[in-house]
């Protein structure tokens, strides 16, 4: 009971709440939102008024109630108006403490940031009780008007007002990663994207975590538009949208609570400032490394969060990253094996001939394995202010947060190789052989000319290890860069760009070579240029699948792509050592006397 | 080559997992198919959704029910219709059947965007009785067939003479030389009858036998084919069945005439219908030679009568209605509540906050307040109302069917009155059965019956010739509704037509040669403007020439297929006598008649603004091989029968316009016309056929 | 409970190559005031900050009240008020909805909250203001409410980064007042400040920074003995035209090491330990005396002493 007068008290005893309470009734924002408002819903309800013998509009006003129809109208535009207006809202929550220079004193309160930030999604009730206040006079219309099904109208009601917590805190959760502008115009776009997708009389509606497919049910049962599978009904799709918010809710809520790992950044900053030698306080004002400053700022922040996961941060967050890796691979996989053993394999089972399937069923083998491993190389890799930070596990014990990543990503990349082996040898003996086929030819037709040899096995052990080993060479990239760049997201960009750069550039000069003639004419660099090009991980792949014609000769080595590889690895490891002594120096060093 | 290909099904692939996954229950959630059937010991319930298997749902349906309670217990309860795939459900009423007796029940509904019907009998807490009422059988009534219901409790069905030569002819008749319609026979039994004309318009003609005893209908029946008869429905009875033909002169709203003799029938006219005795046997072992009669007699009947006239009319708003002013209302007041709210309340953002909210209150209240008040007036608003009407008057009096539209201006369960002799009044519902049932009532596709529509009890039950029915509409809605009215005591037009033909050989096909001298005399208690002769013609198919189609030519026995369109023309502009006053004669002559071609054209005429009759379409008839017809066509200042009842409506008329037409009967028609279209279809034939080989 | 409030022990801190804070250590005791002087860039704020937990340092550590910054800053946060040398707010508020929104913060209980409103306006002389809109107040007036958001959950120890500036003097008059007050209700208080003579009037102990390092420490009485000159200066003023005369009157005595006129005034230094000598010799000679004064040794000079003017 405790627990639950603690979390009520978090809503009711919020300052950003009683600010926000302070500042709701104020000229700028009244005026602003009664005039968007009001102008959004005169915009959707005059061609009704101007022309209501237009045929789209004879539809829905003859099948429809018209009090029905304007209630369905003032909720759709209210949802609209706040799909827009609660990110720009919420973008201020510290960039208006940022700006007006009292962010260190809401620190130095020792207020935890959920009990900060809920104020703010508290606040949007206000926000949103002001745009129903206002849309009171339309609301009075309906009543009189009449016609109105109360118990579709209250659910839409509560649906939106819960679209508006989940846009909350969404944006809050968001604000923690990104610039809160950048934040904003994100969510903004998604959520309209969702919205426009969710208004779609789809016999099964997957985008369910806006209001407008219960909002919607009401217009396409009345008109009679659609399918008559989309039968259904108003409470089933009312809960379906219900539970997808309530599930981005919890998550977001949940990912405050825990906050970004960020760490406090030693070398050149105290809390929201980032000083240089020689800065004046004008200069130092004007400068723009937000960048580290904002991150700065949530780790000082940050340490006024609660005791009670801090003892278990590292499990958490990394037991978290690898558990959402292996759902989002799981439903990978089971996708693919439901494919094949309820589409595919009858289909060929019916006597037709699909030639291509085995090839495409391992290609998207490796196309699953190889995405897993980039989300893993960016979900296990710190910037330079964290990677060296020691964070609880559990039961007391410390451990660096580069560490961690290692061993979480080493621990990924083993589970994906294997399942990424084992699963099509597995659907080959459950599914395909029973079946009557198999997943691994020896012989397969190209086309009616050509007649190809292409071992299936090979392709698909091989191509998983040499996958693997890719995917290893990128992470080590990635923890390089992020020793020396601020950011992550940077680093990886980088990161993609250095690694395209290794994979194009071998295969731009093998192709030069055969292509210029005063090249090609010298047997050396004519023998040479594909072990050349095969140094590229797409020639390697190109030439595993057997997809490069005649440029690969008889006999043509893999050892160039493996020598590449580890070369990179080795590069990596040798640049990280200097940079990260660097580094433990300035983070730990202080600490380890502390700590011993 | 290879690569791209193999790129673009790896794409294919992908996107065949990202969907598949999505929809792969989708086809798994279909409705079941497994039959409703449910049953009760002792109690036999026969339903039947219209006759035969043949269910129009572009008209109102005729839902009978026989139901006989062997049990020794009381079935009470509800005859309840549902879609099982769009959830619509209708009640039909309350069902009370005593052990060991006989009930009958009638509903006439609008199926139009109906995919499935399973109707049940359900108690308190029980199901008697459910079964499947199937609406599309493949069995859709066609306006290039006529339907002969052969009303019968005795089981038998009527077997009309097939022709050999055509296969699959499902029993059909097909009239000698492809004069008429093919004839398609129903059955159906007393109990399926319905107890208004609205369902019956989809069939030309109704056939008793000589056995048929008239206690098995009620008088509610009797009357429901009377009025149908009296809108262009044709009654065929034993000459025997004295009974009968009592009970429809008793029945019928108009005066029906004495018998004439006409193509060995004899034919009592009576409005726009007839009822014609035969004397032959029906069901004869030796010959079919009555069933024959009949079946040619019924091919000749033309599917159109004044309910497809008056689904051509168009009809208008015209300016300043009541809805208009409304829709203004409620722009006006929420743009000044904007205004005040948006645009004042950021003027005065200096203002202290207690100010502000003050002012924001006192606005919003405000403008609640002023809803309030708007939505009362829109509450108690009179909608606006447009209607046009054709009135077709025939031996025994006067037919008037008027298309009323109402459009609310804010109001929801208005009522609706007409007062007008024999006055009845429905509500139509979905028009056009496609998957957007919009209602676009300006423009129909051709259809001979009613619209579909619900029947509404009258709710002036004791007034006499007045029917009240309540619209339920959504604010700013429109709806539909048909009357029908009829007078007994006005005496139609008194029309000689003579022809003299040409000296000369005819000039060409665009002229109607010959001279015709036309007289009227009206008896009409009203006047009569803008009047002209309409004169309805066919020709044979022509092969050549891209504007006919060979469909329907038989080169064998059958000379003349069914031509492409309908050859109704008018006389030309220039022919029109004017006007006929009341009790007035009017002599006039046309000579070589300028005719001009309409593609199925129909009636049409419009507002009062004025749109000149001369654009007249004229589907009043539509030709059938090898006949003629005659009509005269005027417009009316007034509304000779109903009248719109203000008093008890919630609608105030905005626009109306009146048609008049009556036709010239076939016997009246000059046979030295006949015998000149004769001789012409010929020529027109022998050049189609050569042309032909 | 220890009975040092602030603890800084050889506290370090850098910013590329810029030593901010160059192995600090000091200590103030519970009820003490601890006046922190030195040039601009000298490593104040950072110390503060550091202090404040607002801030890392790179090497040392800060305890307060026995707790160290780095392993429990929330818990030190709540023991600590902080007065920033700008003054940031929350737009649009008025006094008593800004310290509301900052007792919030400090989760005070709703019913306590006003009345803490009410004693901390009336010890900052905000009283009947608290419907004013913060945006529209006074330089003085802000100081006064940003130090009252600071007392507002009765902390244990102040940090007041320079709290009078830019105020005139009467304010600072005021708001001296009102820190004696605070040091009377037993606060610890760290107070940095350019105004001297303030620091000097409420401090009772001083530490004096220079680049980074902490030049001198201690209470004033120590700090003036380890700076007072060998010889005693006194402060003569006679009319202008005696000016002259009585210079040679003073220079001729026994006991008067040097005579020098300055901005119309005579500065001797003596090694007599009573000065009235001085005056019985001018007054021999008929001179009138307008001022004299015996100047012990003051901050101004002590800092002008001990630092070397280093500014980084």
């Amino acid at each position: 009971m405790k627990a639950v007068r603690r979390f009520a008290e978090l809503f009711r005893n919020s300052p950003t709440f009683g600010r926000d309470r302070a500042n709701i009734i104020s000229g700028i924002t009244i005026g602003t939102t009664a005039l968007l408002l009001n102008g959004v819903i005169m915009m959707m309800i005059l061609p009704l008024m101007l022309d209501p013998d237009d045929i789209d509009f004879r539809m829905l006003t003859e099948n429809m109630e018209f009090g029905q129809l304007l209630g369905l109208i003032l909720l759709g535009g209210a949802t609209a108006f706040a799909t827009v207006l609660i990110p720009l809202r919420l973008a201020s929550v510290f960039m208006a403490p940022r700006i007006g220079r009292y962010f260190d004193q809401i620190v130095l309160s020792g207020i935890s940031p959920i009990r900060f930030l809920i104020g703010k999604v508290t606040s949007q009730n206000l926000f949103l009780a002001l745009i129903l206040f206002l849309l009171l006079p339309w609301f009075v219309l309906v009543l009189s008007l009449g016609g109105l099904e109360w118990p579709v109208f209250l659910g839409n009601l509560f649906l939106v007002w819960q679209y508006c917590m989940m846009l909350s805190l969404a944006m809050l959760w968001l604000s923690l990663y990104l610039n809160e502008v950048l934040a904003g115009l994100a969510l903004l776009y998604v959520a309209a994207v969702l919205c426009a997708v969710g208004c779609a009389p789809l016999p099964w509606q997957p985008f369910v975590v806006t209001p407008f497919p219960a909002l919607m049910y009401s217009v396409y049962s009345a008109v009679n538009l659609t399918d008559p599978e989309l039968g259904g009904s108003y409470p089933g799709i009312f809960l379906a949208c219900a539970a997808g918010m309530a599930t981005v809710m919890a998550v977001s809520l949940g990912a405050i609570y825990l906050g970004p790992l960020y760490g406090i950044t030693r070398d050149n900053s105290t809390f929201g400032e980032v000083v240089k030698a020689g800065d004046s306080k004008r200069r130092r004002r004007f400068r723009f490394r937000l960048h580290i400053q904002r991150p700065s700022e949530l780790a000082f922040f940050y340490e006024n969060r609660g005791d009670s996961f801090r003892k278990y941060e590292g499990l958490l967050r990394w037991g978290i990253a690898l558990g959402f890796l292996l759902i989002a691979g799981t439903a990978a996989w089971s996708a693919l094996y439901f494919l094949m053993t309820r589409h595919y394999l009858p289909f060929i089972r019916a006597g037709n001939r699909l030639p291509w399937v085995a090839y495409e069923f391992h290609t998207l083998c490796h196309g699953v394995h190889g995405v897993a491993l980039i989300l893993a190389v960016f979900l296990f890799s710190h910037a330079r202010n964290t990677t060296y930070q020691r964070l609880p596990v559990i039961f007391g014990w410390k451990m660096q947060v580069s560490r961690m990543d290692s061993a979480a990503f080493g621990l990924f990349l083993l589970i994906s190789t294997a399942v990424t082996i084992g699963i099509p040898l597995w659907i080959e003996q459950s599914a395909a052989i029973p079946a009557g086929v198999t997943l691994f030819p020896t012989t397969e037709m190209q086309s009616e000319q050509h007649v190809r040899q292409l071992d299936y096995l090979r392709l698909s052990v091989e191509g998983t290890l040499a996958l693997s080993l890719c995917g290893v060479a990128v992470y080590f990239l990635q923890r390089t860069l992020c020793l020396s760049l601020w950011m992550k997201s940077m680093a990886m960009a980088v990161g993609a760009l250095l690694y395209l750069a290794a994979c194009i550039t071998p295969m731009v000069l093998g192709a030069i070579i055969m292509e210029i003639p005063q090249l090609s004419a010298n047997p050396l660099l004519k023998y040479n240029a594909p072990q050349l090009a095969m140094t590229s991980p797409v020639m390697f792949f190109l030439f595993l699948y057997q997809e490069g014609g005649p440029f690969f000769r008889e006999g043509l080595s893999t050892a160039p792509f493996y020598l590449v590889q580890v070369s990179i690895i080795a590069a990596c490891v040798i640049v990280m050592r200097p940079l990260g002594r660097r580094l433990r120096r300035e983070y730990l060093g202080p600490l380890r006397t502390e700590n011993k | 080559m290879a690569v791209i290909s193999r790129v673009r099904s790896l794409v294919l692939f992908t996107v065949i997992l990202t969907t598949g996954l999505t929809n792969v229950d989708a086809q798994t959630a279909s409705v079941g198919d497994e039959g409703p059937n449910v049953d009760f010991a002792g109690l036999d319930i026969q339903a039947s959704a219209g006759w035969d298997g043949y269910v129009d749902d572009s008209a109102p349906v005729s839902f009978s029910f026989l139901i006989s309670n062997n049990s020794d217990q009381v079935i009470e309860g509800t005859l309840i219709l549902e879609d099982p795939l769009n959830g619509r459900k209708i009640e039909l009423g309350e069902i009370f059947v005593g052990p060991n007796s006989v009930r009958q029940f009638q509903s006439i509904q609008a199926m139009s965007n109906w995919y499935q019907c399973v109707a049940s009998l359900s108690g308190r807490n029980k199901t008697y009785w459910r079964r499947e009422l199937p609406l599309h059988t493949g069995k859709d009534f066609s306006a290039e067939i006529n339907y002969l219901l052969f009303v019968d409790d005795s089981g038998r069905s009527l077997q009309l003479p097939v022709d050999e030569t055509v296969s699959n002819s499902s029993g059909r008749f097909l009239p000698q030389l492809g004069k008429g319609n093919p004839v398609q026979p129903l059955s159906a039994k007393t109990w399926q009858i319905p107890r208004h004309p609205g369902p019956l318009t989809v069939v030309q003609a109704i056939v008793f036998s000589e056995q048929a005893d008239a206690d098995r209908l009620n008088d509610v029946q009797w009357e429901a084919i009377a009025k149908w008869m009296c809108l262009g429905g044709t009654v065929f009875v034993c000459e025997k069945s004295t009974e009968i033909i009592d009970r429809l002169k008793k029945a019928t709203p108009l005066e029906m005439l004495a018998p004439t003799s006409f193509e060995q029938l004899a034919v009592y006219r009576c409005g726009a219908g007839s009822v014609r005795a035969y004397s032959g046997q029906l069901f004869s072992a030796s010959d079919l030679e009555t069933p024959r009669l009949l079946a040619t007699a019924t091919s000749r009947l033309t599917s159109t009568n004044l309910a497809s006239m008056i689904n051509w009319a168009h009809l208008s708003w015209g300016e300043n209605s009541n809805s208009d002013v409304t829709r203004m209302l409620v722009v006006t007041v929420f743009a000044g509540y904007w205004l005040m709210s948006g645009i004042i309340t950021l003027m005065i953002f200096r203002q202290s906050r207690r100010r502000i909210a003050i002012y924001t209150l006192t606005v919003v209240a405000g403008a609640c307040v002023a809803a309030a008040v708007l939505g009362g007036v829109l509450r108690s608003s009179y909608g606006d109302l447009r209607w046009a009407s054709i009135t077709q008057a025939g031996p025994g009096g006067i037919v008037q069917l008027g298309k009323i539209d109402v459009r609310s201006a804010g109001g929801r369960n208005t009522l609706m009155a007409v007062r007008g002799k024999h006055a009845d009044l429905q509500l139509m519902e979905g028009m056009i059965r496609d998957p957007y049932p919009f209602y676009y009532f300006g423009n129909q596709t051709s259809h001979d019956a009613f619209p579909p529509f619900r029947w509404h009890e009258n709710l002036q039950p004791d007034t006499s010739d007045a029917y009240q029915i309540r619209v339920p509409v959504t604010p700013w809605g429109q709806r539909r509704t048909y009357a029908t009215g009829y007078d007994s005591e006005v005496r139609p037009l008194d029309v000689s037509l003579k022809y003299e033909p040409p000296s000369a050989q005819w000039a060409g096909s665009g002229i109607l040669p010959g001279k015709f001298t036309l007289t009227v005399t009206s008896h009409l208690p009203f006047d009569l403007a803008e009047c002209t002769l309409v004169i309805g013609r066919t020709d044979a198919l022509h092969t050549a020439g891209k504007q006919f189609t060979r469909q329907g030519f038989q080169p064998s026995t059958q000379v003349v297929g069914r031509q492409s369109g309908v050859q109704f023309q008018r006389a030309d502009a220039n022919e029109r006598f004017s006007n006929i006053r009341s009790s007035h004669t009017v002599t006039q002559e046309f000579t070589d008649l300028r005719l001009r071609y309409r593609d199925n054209s129909t009636w049409g005429f419009s507002s009062a603004s004025g749109v000149d009759i001369a654009d007249i379409r004229n589907n009043a008839r539509s030709a059938l091989p090898r006949a003629i017809d005659a009509w005269i066509v005027g417009k009316l200042a007034i509304s000779p029968v109903l009248a719109i009842d203000e008093e008890h409506s919630d609608f105030q008329p905005m626009n109306e316009s009146h048609l008049f037409v009556q036709e010239i009967p076939a016997e009246a028609l000059p046979l030295e016309w006949l015998q000149f279209e004769e001789e012409r279809l010929q020529q027109q034939i022998d050049a189609a056929l050569k042309a032909s080989r | 409970m220890s009975i040092t409030a602030v603890e800084i022990d050889n506290v370090t801190k850098t910013f590329d190559d810029l030593i901010a804070v160059d192995q600090i250590s000091f200590h103030v005791p519970r009820g003490g005031t601890l006046g922190l002087i030195g040039p601009n860039g000298a490593g104040k704020t950072t110390l503060l900050r550091i202090i404040s937990t607002l801030a890392r340092p790179d090497s040392g550590d800060v305890l307060i009240e026995g707790e160290s910054v780095q392993k429990n800053p929330r818990l030190v946060r709540t023991r600590l008020g902080f007065m920033p040398a700008e003054f940031g707010c929350p737009r649009n508020l008025t006094i008593e909805e800004y310290l509301d929104y900052f007792a919030c913060m400090y989760d005070i209980p709703v019913v306590e909250r006003r009345q803490r409103i009410r004693d901390v306006c009336e010890l900052t002389d905000l009283s009947g203001r608290e419907g004013v809109y913060v945006k529209g107040l006074s330089t003085g007036n802000r100081q006064r409410l940003l130090l009252a958001k600071t007392l507002i959950h009765d902390p244990s120890v102040l940090i007041l980064d320079e709290p009078a500036s830019g105020l005139d003097p009467r304010a600072r008059n005021e708001l001296r007042a009102i820190i004696r007050t605070l040091a009377s209700l037993g606060k610890s208080i760290i107070i940095s400040s350019h105004i001297l003579p303030d620091i000097e009037d409420i401090s009772d102990r001083i530490g004096i920074l220079e680049a980074g390092r902490l030049v001198l420490e201690g209470d004033l009485a120590t700090l003036r003995a380890q700076s007072a000159p060998a010889h005693r200066a006194i402060r003569l003023r006679v009319p202008t035209e005696d000016l002259v005369r009585a210079s040679g009157v003073l220079s001729s005595l026994p006991n008067v090491t040097s005579c020098e006129t300055r901005d119309q005034q005579l500065i001797i230094s003596s090694d007599e330990a009573n000065s009235n000598y001085l005056l019985a010799a001018l007054l021999q000679h008929d001179i009138r005396v307008l001022q004299f004064s015996e100047n012990e040794t003051n901050l101004e000079e002590i800092f002008m002493r001990s630092t070397a003017g280093k500014v980084t």
